[in-house]
C-alpha cells in the first residue's frame, strides 16, 4: 500500500451514488479512527447527503458526510448543511487530509445550504477555528415530539459557518429530531 | 466543486439526463431548472416550494441547454411510531407543458426512486391531483392516517385532501394508518 500522500484522490459523491464497498470500507475506517467509539447512529447520521472521500487507491483515508436538516433560530428554520463523520485514518494523519475534506464540505455547503454546522471533538476545536468556524456561544436545543428539550452539552462543541444568514452565535439555536445523538 | 455525477447523454436526440446535487450545479443552470419548473407548475410554485428543492440532489432532463424536466430528492426526518425516519423527499416534479406525455415523468421517477433505495429509509412525496396515478402505477402508496408537522408550538395537523402524501416503502415497516409527521421547514409542511 502506499503511503505517498500524492496517490490520494478525492471523491465527492451523495450516499446513493457511493458504491457500498466505499460505503462499507468508509464505515470501517470511521470506527477504526474513532477508537470504537463510532455507533451505528454515528453512521446513520452520516448517510442520505453528500460524502466526500480521500481515497488511497481503493481504500478510505479520510471522510466527512455534509446532510440536510432544520436548525431554528430566531423563528426561522434554517436549510442547514450538517457535517458529520469527519476523519482521517490514524497512520495518515498530518498530511493535510483534513483540510482536503473540509474544503469540499464547506463548498457544498456555502452553495446549497444556509448555514453551515457541526459538532467538534476536543482535538479538532482549534482545526474549526483555523477555518473560520464559530464556536456557538448561545444556548443549544432540540425540538423533539415531547417538546422542546435543552441540550447543554451540545453547546460546548457546536460550531457554524454562518455564511450570509445573519445569525446571532449568542442566541438559541434548535436541531431537528434524529435517532442517536441530536447533535 | 466536482461536476454532476452522471451525465447520460440522449441517443437519437432522447434528452440528456443529470443528476447531480443543488451545489454541483451551476448558479445559471439552476436557475433555468427554476424558470421550467414555475412554468410547468403554471404559476401555482411559491418561492419556498423552490427552496424546498435545494440541499438534495436534483434529477434532470435536458434538451439542448433547455431543461425539460426535473425532480428533487432532499433529505428530511419523518417521525413515524416514535421513530424518525430518514426520509428522500420528493419534490417539484415537472416536464415542461409542451413535451408531456413522452415518458419524461418516468424516467425521472426511476431515478428519484432509485436514490430513495439507496440512501433513505422511505421515499415521500405529496403529489398533484393530475399525478396520482403515475404514481401509484410506479408502486407508490397512499398515507391514510394523520399528517402533522413538528413545529416549536408543538404537532400542528396538516389535513390536506388535495394533495394527498405518498410514500415508498423500503425496508422499514410503515402502517399506513398511523400518524406520520414532518420536520420543520417555511412555507408548506409537506
Amino acid at each position: 500500500m502506499s503511503t505517498d500522500a500524492a496517490s490520494a484522490r478525492r471523491v465527492v459523491a451523495h450516499t446513493a451514488h457511493l458504491d457500498t464497498g466505499t460505503l462499507a470500507a468508509t464505515r470501517a475506517m470511521l470506527h477504526s479512527a474513532f477508537d470504537g467509539s463510532f455507533t451505528d447512529s454515528d453512521w446513520e447520521h452520516c448517510l442520505g447527503g453528500m460524502h466526500v472521500v480521500v481515497l488511497d487507491g481503493d481504500e478510505p483515508i479520510a471522510h466527512a458526510a455534509v446532510v440536510q436538516r432544520r436548525l431554528l433560530h430566531h423563528g426561522r428554520a434554517l436549510r442547514s448543511g450538517y457535517v458529520e463523520g469527519v476523519a482521517v485514518r490514524s497512520d495518515r494523519r498530518g498530511e493535510g487530509h483534513a483540510a482536503t475534506v473540509m474544503d469540499a464540505v464547506e463548498s457544498i455547503c456555502a452553495a446549497a445550504y444556509d448555514i453551515a454546522a457541526l459538532g467538534a471533538t476536543d482535538r479538532a476545536l482549534g482545526f474549526y477555528t483555523s477555518r473560520g468556524w464559530l464556536p456557538w456561544r448561545g444556548t443549544c436545543s432540540a425540538l423533539t415530539p415531547e417538546g422542546i428539550v435543552s441540550t447543554p452539552v451540545d453547546a460546548e462543541s457546536l460550531f457554524v459557518l454562518p455564511g450570509d444568514s445573519g445569525i446571532d452565535v449568542t442566541g438559541e439555536i434548535t436541531c431537528d429530531f434524529r435517532p442517536g445523538e441530536l447533535w | 466543486m466536482s461536476g454532476p455525477v452522471e451525465r447520460a447523454p440522449g441517443l437519437d436526440g432522447a434528452p440528456r439526463l443529470e443528476i447531480a446535487h443543488s451545489a454541483q450545479i451551476e448558479p445559471a443552470r439552476l436557475a433555468a431548472v427554476r424558470v421550467m419548473v414555475e412554468e410547468a407548475f403554471a404559476g401555482r410554485f411559491l418561492p419556498d416550494d423552490w427552496e424546498h428543492c435545494l440541499g438534495g440532489v436534483h434529477v434532470m432532463l435536458f434538451d439542448g441547454d433547455d431543461p425539460i424536466g426535473h425532480a428533487a430528492v432532499g433529505q428530511r426526518r419523518l417521525v413515524h411510531r416514535g421513530y424518525p425516519l430518514r426520509a428522500g423527499y420528493v419534490e417539484a416534479v415537472a416536464v415542461r407543458p409542451d413535451r408531456r406525455g413522452e415518458g419524461h415523468a418516468s424516467t425521472l421517477m426511476e431515478r428519484v426512486e432509485a436514490i430513495c433505495a439507496a440512501a433513505y429509509d422511505l421515499g415521500a412525496l405529496r403529489s398533484a391531483e393530475r399525478a396520482v396515478h403515475l404514481y401509484e402505477r410506479r408502486g407508490w402508496l397512499l398515507w391514510h392516517g394523520p399528517c402533522s408537522q413538528l413545529t416549536t408550538e408543538g404537532l400542528l395537523p396538516t389535513p390536506d385532501t388535495s394533495s394527498p402524501l405518498y410514500v415508498l416503502p423500503l425496508e422499514r415497516d410503515l402502517d399506513r394508518d398511523a400518524a406520520i409527521v414532518c420536520d420543520p421547514r417555511p412555507g408548506r409542511p409537506w
